[in-house]
């Protein structure tokens, strides 16, 4: 006990004690920031999240085309259009004649075939006629 | 006098560490890496069957097997044409998915035709000087062959096309009156060995001797009509369907525009030596040699 009043005493007689200790909190905080940056970096840059059970509308541009081509291809078979609004949704996007359209842009600049475009434009312009009223994709 | 206490240095490490530790919780759950640019092989799987589906009727509809081939490495699977057949099986137990699991079914059957081919290409190309006949590939062959390529990480992929596209499965199937194979009844008999048994039609369909798969078989009665396909029990044959007769009903069975229908088939009496009766079914083979 005499032990603690004579510290609590020094305490009072000794403020440069306070600045100590207000420096150690300030270095304290700045190894937590370096700490904090060195793990940003690394979660970022050096070893980020992989990436699992995605869905379409976060494939690669080039990816997403094809997918757009082969929505288009099965339809020139089955001719269900309701499917290939089922599956145009699960790219993300609103308008399905939207999708259409940039895909044929696309397509178009990486050298799709005449073919392929032609098939694209065909369902465009099939959804085009119809009026949008997905039912139940499942 | 009051002496300067010396602390030790190891707050900063728990510091650094403390640091570290919420800077990989922020990288990592809190702010992740934005998900973009991304293959389909990192798709979900109720995607990826999607995408199978997809490349199943977009080959259905062109028929270009390279096309659906360099779609299918996309996803980053071995064993592409045994995935096909499982999701096959899995779409014919679904309602009106019929038309989906035949397509599925045709590109895992093309799929494995081809691959048959690109080893026996490989084979007699390595050794024409030898004039050898081909022979079942060494195992190192074999996985040179099924090593599945990843997906493109910086190049654009572009859907390949076929040289020499033929007709489309579909194409073939409808131009019934230009290459018509017609299929005959060459084996109708009684099936008694079950007495206690489902009174079964069982069908196989042939092509000069050989099994073969997603052939449609329509079967009609009285107020009643079914589609059934061949394939979807390998383990029996790839040329095996069965269906179940009720009683008292007269069934026709033909194989869709390939073949004449057989009329007005019904359970079988089977009798046995001791004079016993019991009811059985069918096994009708359709046949086009």
């Amino acid at each position: 006990m005499l032990k603690s009043r004579i510290n609590r005493k020094q305490f009072i007689m000794y403020p440069e004690k306070d600045r100590n200790r207000g420096f150690r909190y300030f270095l304290f905080l700045v190894f937590i920031c370096i700490g904090f940056a060195g793990g940003w970096y690394y979660a970022r840059v050096l070893k980020p999240a992989e990436f699992i059970n995605t869905t379409p509308e976060y494939l690669r541009r080039d990816y997403q085309t094809d997918f757009v081509l082969m929505i288009a291809e099965a339809y020139s078979g089955i001719e269900d259009s309701n499917y290939a609004l089922c599956h145009l949704e699960l790219l993300g996007m609103s308008d399905p004649v939207e999708v259409m359209t940039k895909a044929m842009s696309y397509g178009s600049s990486l050298g799709y075939s005449a073919e392929d475009l032609a098939i694209i434009g065909e369902l465009k312009d099939s959804l085009n006629e119809m009026q949008f009223d997905v039912e139940g994709c499942n | 006098m009051y002496s300067r206490e010396r602390r030790s240095p190891l707050y900063l490490a728990t510091g650094l560490i403390i640091g570290v530790v919420i800077g990989l919780v922020f990288g990592w759950i809190i702010l992740p890496v934005e998900a973009i640019d991304l293959a389909p092989d990192v798709l979900r799987e109720d995607f990826k069957i999607e995408y199978r589906e997809l490349i199943s009727l977009a080959y259905l509809a062109n028929g270009d097997i390279g096309r659906a081939r360099s779609r299918l490495d996309l996803l980053g699977e071995g064993n592409q044409a045994r995935t096909l057949e499982i999701q096959a099986q899995e779409a014919m137990g679904r309602f009106a998915q019929e038309h989906i699991a035949r397509a599925i079914g045709l590109l895992a059957e093309n799929l494995k035709i081809s691959q048959d081919e690109i080893q026996t290409f490989i084979l007699t190309e390595k050794s024409p000087e030898d004039n050898q006949i081909a022979q079942t590939a060494t195992p190192e062959q074999i996985s040179e062959i099924n090593e599945t390529p990843s997906p493109t990480a910086t190049g654009v992929f572009l859907p390949t096309s076929t040289s020499n596209p033929i007709d489309s499965p579909m194409q073939q199937s409808t131009n019934v009156e230009d290459n018509v194979k017609k299929y005959l009844i060459s084996k109708q008999e009684v099936l008694c060995e079950n007495q206690n048994g489902v009174q079964n039609l069982q069908i196989y369909v042939l092509d000069n001797g050989v099994q073969i798969p997603w052939i449609e078989i329509e079967i009609e009665w009285e107020n009643g009509f079914n589609r059934i396909y061949t394939g979807f029990k390998p383990d029996i044959g790839n040329g095996f369907a069965d269906f179940v007769m009720q009683e008292q009903v007269l069934y026709n069975v033909k194989l869709g525009e390939l073949s004449e229908p057989l009329i007005g088939i019904s359970w079988a009496e089977c009798i046995g030596s001791d004079g016993t009766k019991w009811w059985g079914g069918w096994e009708i083979n359709f046949s086009n040699d």
